[in-house]
């Protein structure tokens, strides 16, 4: 399995930032097949977003499983969202785990993410 | 030019405290160029550049107070569209680049916030909005285009138009050699201007007339937006649309809306009002019930979703804000009261003028420049639904707007002033305004001969009201339909138009503020300068609370009344659908909450004159003593606040 992260910065002081991480570098843990990434604002995260005071220090989790990425919001105090495709002003928060697609909006703290494609 | 742009860029950075420069403070920055080529572009594509700017700052939020990154540098994006503006500059053999490579090498990145935006507004083709900005030419705004403008017989002439409302018009039927406005559409609680215009092709034959909107920019680009989403699925074959994006003009902040009248004649619209005298009650709630009703109940009223909510979540917005507060320059007292989402109003009830407030995580309805004032309202912490979302509204006077930004849709942490004013303030001042014979200030009215012959006093009385449950319905609704805005087209068939505040919510409120509207107009000749003509049309109002309950049929109703009698029987419709009916409870309780909220609402009203606010005053006593009598487990029993007791108004 092709474990690979593309992970674009979408807003505030990093936006248009470009991020790669692979298992290969030793980021992030491969168990039962998943591979996993943590992100927070702390430095022992896989992804560490330091900038975004409204990011925790251990925010959330994202999963590679089957090809298919999942996010997790960790109980952030400041909480995860996705775009409301209804309305634009209206994010929805991310309770539990979610499906991701590589492509969609995601914001944890103040900051937009999205996953990329992965290089061949 | 570009220096220019990165100063002012800067500078809007610095007022939203983000301390970074984005794309999203050059691409303001490039609308607040003025006569630039951004500006005029986005005005083209019918919108207003402070629009789009207060939409941008309110998806990027303020940054915190703390914030210690202060760089003001520019992010990576931002910097990849300089460098791309620089190319672009270097390719025509100049030395720096101008506002139009910035915004070619934005509408390029199609992952940027303002793109992005951009679309959501529902500019969805970035590749035409791209060659535009590329052969974009800036015309010369001293060109009006010329549309010659007349003025139909039936037009009053003691309200005329001013110049902005004029060049408005002569934008939207720009290409046309003449219009004759035929006449005003009046009534509402808007501010708008809606007129019957009818534009004459080159040969002088007229062209079918249409309705034009015109009001304040940023209400109109809400309708338009609205409209998209809530009505334009849910009409009827022939019907009012709204045709064409929105026209501004940078010479005010007013746009313009056209709706086209899809008939089959080219019969001049009329609207309700204009034929009220025309029609005897019988024929015009006949017309209602039987013509308009059925002409939108499938889409809209008829929905018919179960729906259990408090009263204040649904009517709380139509009340004059619950508090005025005022910023001053001194340190905010440290025992202040704090206002956050769920409010709980029994904390406000003893504060007086001079009380120091903080209101939290509001959000901001309205910006008032000329007043110095924002209008705050709970926001989207009180769930979703519309009307909720402006509960609670909370003027603040005094915002220093030159060193303060504000922009709709903000939502303000913290904030905090002294009380200026309370909402029971402002709704006694209404009340005597009208010159009362009773105390305002005790609970109950005396009204001589009347049966009963105490009333509820609405002002000391709708607050308990407030946090009754409701078993009702909800549905798409007009949000405000009164005679102004139904129209009358050919074989008597039924429109609507002004869809400014169509929404999602309780489905009985359009008939209770139709009926509240309906009822001043049908009057007014009836009311003179006493109280006890008014106390006659509120016998005459009881004989049919009675008649439509189905609990008194010896008294005839008022032939003027017969109209307002079918308004009940489509409340009954729309009650019995939910099968309210077969419960214990009888369900006109629904209705007269409704019917008290939005005669309170009337009875501050200043379009009305003396005579008809008092009826709308005794209305909202009689209506709430019904409801009184219709809801008895909630009122006599009544439902524990969350504060335990909440007997106090504010």
């Amino acid at each position: 399995m092709e474990c690979e992260l593309t992970l674009m910065v979408m807003s505030g002081i990093d936006d248009g930032t470009v991020r790669y991480y692979s298992l290969q570098q030793n980021e992030g843990i491969l168990r039962d097949k998943i591979w996993i990434l943590t992100l927070g604002r702390n430095e022992d995260n896989d992804i560490m977003l330091r900038q975004d005071t409204f990011i925790s220090r251990y925010h959330a989790k994202l999963r590679l499983n089957n090809g298919q990425w999942q996010f997790e919001d960790l109980n952030s105090t400041n909480g995860s969202f996705q775009e409301d495709p209804a309305d634009f002003f209206n994010d929805e928060r991310i309770n539990g785990t979610i499906a991701l697609e590589v492509g969609q909006l995601f914001r944890v703290g103040r900051t937009w993410l999205k996953i990329g494609q992965t290089q061949e | 030019m570009l220096t220019e742009i990165l100063n002012a860029a800067r500078q809007e950075s610095a007022q939203m405290r983000h301390y970074y420069i984005g794309v999203e403070h050059l691409f303001i920055a490039m609308l607040n160029q003025r006569g630039g080529i951004t500006s005029n572009l986005i005005q083209d594509h019918g919108f207003k550049p402070e629009y789009v700017i207060d939409s941008l700052r309110r998806k990027m939020g303020k940054g915190s107070k703390t914030q210690t990154v202060a760089l003001g540098l520019p992010t990576p994006r931002a910097d990849r569209l300089i460098e791309s503006a620089r190319r672009l500059a270097t390719k025509s053999g100049r030395t720096e680049p101008n506002e139009r490579d910035l915004l070619v090498s934005l509408l390029r990145d199609g992952d940027c916030l303002p793109v992005r935006l951009l679309k959501a507004l529902g500019l969805s083709d970035m590749d035409h909005l791209l060659e535009a900005a590329q052969a974009y030419r800036l015309h010369n705004d001293s060109q009006q285009p010329y549309v010659s403008i007349e003025f139909g017989p039936d037009f009053d002439r003691s309200k005329e138009l001013n110049n902005e409302q004029l060049l408005i018009l002569r934008r939207i039927f720009h290409g046309y050699l003449s219009i004759r406005v035929d006449r005003y559409l009046t009534g509402g609680y808007s501010e708008a201007t809606l007129v019957v215009v009818t534009p004459m092709a080159s040969d002088r034959r007229p062209d079918a007339p249409v309705v034009i909107k015109i009001d304040q920019g940023d209400r109109i680009q809400d309708e338009y937006q609205r409209y998209d989403s809530h009505v334009r699925t849910k009409l009827p074959p022939l019907t009012a649309r709204v045709e064409g994006r929105p026209v501004s003009s940078e010479m005010s902040a007013l746009a313009g809306i056209k709706y086209t009248l899809v008939t089959d004649t080219d019969l001049k619209p009329k609207d309700l009002r204009a034929i009220i005298n025309q029609w005897d009650g019988e024929t015009l709630g006949n017309w209602l019930e039987n013509t308009l009703f059925p002409a939108f109940g499938n889409h809209w009223w008829l929905q018919n979703y179960p729906y259990r909510f408090q009263v204040w979540q649904e009517y709380d917005w139509m009340l004059p804000p619950i508090l005025t507060l005022e910023l001053t320059k001194e340190d905010p007292h440290p025992t202040s009261v704090r206002i956050q989402v769920p409010v709980r109003r029994s904390r406000l009830r003893s504060l007086e003028y001079g009380d120091s407030v903080t209101v939290e995580n509001f959000v901001v309805q309205k910006v008032y420049p000329a007043r110095n004032a924002i209008l705050l309202a709970a926001g989207p912490g009180a769930a979703s639904m519309h009307a909720r979302m402006n509960a609670y509204r909370i003027e603040i006077r005094n915002v220093d707007l030159h060193r303060n930004t504000h922009f709709r849709g903000e939502v303000i942490d913290s904030i905090t002033g002294t009380v200026y004013k309370t909402r029971h303030e402002m709704l006694a001042h209404a009340l005597s305004a009208l010159e009362p014979y009773f105390d305002i200030y005790t609970s109950t009215i005396h009204i001589p001969g009347f049966s009963p012959e105490y009333l509820p006093n609405p002002i000391t009385r709708y607050n308990l009201l407030l946090d009754d449950y409701l078993n009702g319905s909800r549905a798409t609704i007009h949000g405000d339909l009164h005679p102004g805005n139904i129209m009358i087209g050919p074989k008597e068939s039924a429109f609507l138009i002004d869809f400014a505040h169509t929404r999602e919510g309780h489905t009985l409120f359009d008939w209770a503020n139709l009926e509240t509207s309906l009822l001043c107009d049908l009057f007014i000749d009836d009311l003179d300068d006493t109280w006890d003509s008014v106390i006659d049309i509120l016998r005459e109002i009881r004989v049919l609370n009675k008649s439509a309950e189905g609990s008194n049929g010896t008294h005839p109703i008022h032939p003027s009344l017969k109209s307002i009698a079918h308004i009940r029987r489509i409340a009954h419709q729309i009650l019995t659908a939910t099968n309210v009916f077969s419960g214990t409870q009888n369900p006109w309780g629904e209705y007269y909450m409704a019917l008290a909220f939005c005669a309170l609402r009337a009875m501050s009203r200043d379009t009305l004159n003396i005579p008809q606010r008092r009826l709308m005053a005794l209305l909202a006593a009689l209506a709430i003593n019904d409801v009184t009598g219709h809801l008895p487990q909630n009122i006599a029993g009544k439902t524990p606040t969350p504060d335990g007791d909440d007997t106090n108004y504010i």
